[in-house]
């Protein structure tokens, strides 16, 4: 009897030494309240069968029957009470662990699994760029863009950042620079500096962003499109304004016509009056008067625009008391000459007190230099610019030109025009 | 004598014109000009002491500015803004450069004699009303002000976002403002409402 009560002990510490091992165990990554739990079931039963080998050495139980009446009854009525207890006392903790889990278990190695798990890639280094915990992805996206046999050197950053690759193409996504690696995927790539109490390290992460760049370009697209499009607008409209000058000028043209039409119908009931009074033919008179008034005018200026394109200005240069000189090669019909020279001479009897203005043109290779200065006595020292300046640097400048400004003795404008364009 | 200088692009205008002062006793041709800019600077070099002025001159130069620009070198010259176009906004900006007297140049009750007469004689003439345009199937004067400044920028071709920005307001007012200019008008887009503000020139882009 005595070996089985020995045996039935050596049983119980071995199962407690599983126990406390297993604990062990658990308890580096989790709380072991229910290791704990197992190991007092164990020891209850340990303590049970020395106390039923206490029982056997003290004679209070003699034979297996009585041993069975006896030890098996005390077993029997402390375990009642016992196992209930235990069972409450396991439910209870069990549910503690629970939440215990979820709020504070948080150790070293739930972090480096959850780490490895994550989708995007991330890389912590030293600030001298040693490699210090990286998980997974940030493996993958590194063998993709350096090869197995390269990867996550000292120098990552750096050869993230002069990165050239056949294969892999590198691109800028919102201020970040982005990778597109050859099974299309793109990442993201962006670094962070933390600093501890004592040491700075770099957080290097990746993100996939294939939907949003891809979307973004689409996104891209359609907003140039539509640019496109309002300028078309813009423009349009401008056309939409002059066309509707032209209808003027004709509701002009047929009041000449009317006036014709009007004198014409009154000559003809004239003519079949027998008499005509002095205020008919004052009238009359006067009727025709003004119609010659206006054909004179008229053809004195000209319906037609002049032979030269830049004709006009000579004009409105005259206008302002300004001889307007324009001599040389120059751009045959350009609207953005035509408003250079405009503003200059505007400019030059402005602000100059000019009198004469030249304009001088020929030909560089395939551009058009075009020079014009004034006699201005006025000679600025400096020029702002702004208005009709800033209007004629745009349009040079959109025509694929360039203007220089010398005002060392007198405004002197360089005008730089592209040959065989039209502008 | 009036010295009168005469500013506008189109041969026929400037020839009536013209025949209007040649005909009066008390008025003189000092000059016509087709472009507004060069206006300010003959009034420099000449006597003026009335400028009919257009709006839309020639190469799109602009009349009420340059007569804003005459009214502050010269305040003594008087100004008659003439044009032909019904824009909503041209009446505020010619009183707000200072400008003596208004007048839309339409055929029929053309009598820019007598407004010269009683500008000269110290009289601000201007009409009552805007013009009241039909746009689609609203009045002009359906639209609020503010509507009238977002159309305003939409027929200058630019887009929600930049209409926002240039009016302090956000992109959904803007759109509420186009969308309740086009329930007015009956219109199923804003490209239909801005051209045909345009086309009747409710709007001139750029003036």
């Amino acid at each position: 009897m005595t070996i089985i009560a020995f045996s039935l002990i050596l049983t119980y510490m071995s199962m407690i030494a599983v126990d406390l091992l297993v604990a062990v165990r658990i308890y580096r990554t989790r709380f072991g309240i229910n290791a704990i739990v197992d190991i007092c079931i164990h020891i209850i039963l340990m303590v049970e069968a020395v106390l039923y080998k206490a029982a056997l050495s003290t004679g209070r139980v003699l034979s297996v029957e009585t041993a069975n009446e006896n030890g098996i009854m005390f077993g029997i009525k402390t375990l009642g009470i016992l196992i209930p207890l235990i069972a409450f006392l396991y439910g209870v903790s069990e549910l503690i662990f629970e939440y215990y889990l979820r709020i504070r278990t948080i150790n070293a190695a739930s972090i480096s699994r959850a780490f490895e798990q994550l989708d995007c890639g991330i890389l912590f280094t030293e600030a001298d760029g040693s490699r210090v915990l990286t998980n997974r992805a940030m493996k993958q996206i590194s063998v993709a863009l350096f090869g197995i046999n390269r990867t996550f050197q000292k120098n990552f950053w750096e050869q993230l950042e002069n990165y050239k690759s056949e294969n892999v193409q590198k691109v800028e996504f919102a201020g970040e620079m982005a990778f597109i690696l050859e099974n299309g995927t793109i990442y993201s790539i962006h670094r962070t500096l933390l600093e501890d109490k004592k040491r700075q390290y770099y957080e290097i992460t990746a993100q996939d962003i294939t939907k949003i760049y891809l979307r973004s370009l689409e996104l891209k697209n359609k907003i140039e499109a539509l640019g496109a499009l309002e300028g078309r607008l813009a423009k349009t409209l401008e056309n939409v304004a002059d066309i509707q000058q032209e209808r003027e000028l004709l509701s002009y043209k047929y009041h000449i016509h009317d006036e014709l039409g009007n004198a014409i119908l009154r000559g003809r009931r004239l003519s079949k009056q027998n008499s005509i009074s002095p205020v008919e033919r004052a009238e009359y008179t006067e009727n025709w008067k003004r119609i010659y008034k206006l054909f004179r005018s008229s053809s004195n200026q000209g319906f037609a625009t002049g032979t030269d394109f830049y004709m006009d200005i000579v004009k409105t240069a005259a206008a302002i008391g300004c001889n307007l000189l324009i001599a040389g090669e120059r751009p045959r019909n350009s609207e953005v000459l035509a408003l250079t020279i405009r503003e200059a001479v505007y400019n030059a009897v402005k602000h100059s007190h000019a009198n004469v203005v030249m304009v001088n043109g020929k030909i560089e290779g395939d551009r058009y230099r075009i020079e014009i200065s004034d006699n201005g006595s006025d000679k600025p020292t400096d020029i702002v610019e702004g208005g009709g300046l800033t209007n004629m640097r745009k349009a040079i400048e959109n025509a694929g030109g360039s203007l220089t400004i010398d005002i060392t003795d007198g405004v002197h404008l360089s005008v730089i025009l592209p040959k065989n364009e039209e502008y | 004598m009036v010295r009168v200088l005469v500013v506008d692009d189109s041969v026929t205008v400037r020839a009536l014109f013209e025949n209007i002062i040649n005909d009066s006793e008390e008025y003189i041709l000092a000059g016509t000009l087709e472009n507004a800019k060069a206006a300010p600077i003959f009034c420099m070099r000449e006597q003026v002491d009335l400028v009919i002025m257009d709006v839309y001159t020639k190469n799109r130069e602009n009349g009420l500015e340059a007569a804003a620009e005459i009214k502050k070198q010269f305040p003594g010259i008087k100004i008659i803004i003439s044009t032909s176009l019904p824009e909503a906004s041209f009446q505020e900006k010619a009183k707000g450069a200072g400008c003596e007297s208004f007048w839309y140049k339409e055929l029929g009750d053309i009598d820019l004699k007598s407004i010269m007469d009683r500008t000269m004689s110290g009289e601000s003439v201007y009409p009552e009303n805007n013009p009241v345009i039909e746009i689609g199937m609203a009045k002009s004067v359906e639209f609020t002000p503010m509507e009238m400044e977002v159309l305003r920028k939409l027929c200058d071709g630019k887009i929600n976002k930049v209409i926002g920005e240039e009016l302090h307001m956000s992109e959904n007012t803007v759109k509420f403002h186009i969308t309740n200019m086009l329930s007015k008008a009956g219109y199923s887009n804003k490209y239909q409402l801005a051209i045909d503000a345009v086309e009747q020139k409710l709007i001139v882009p750029g003036f």
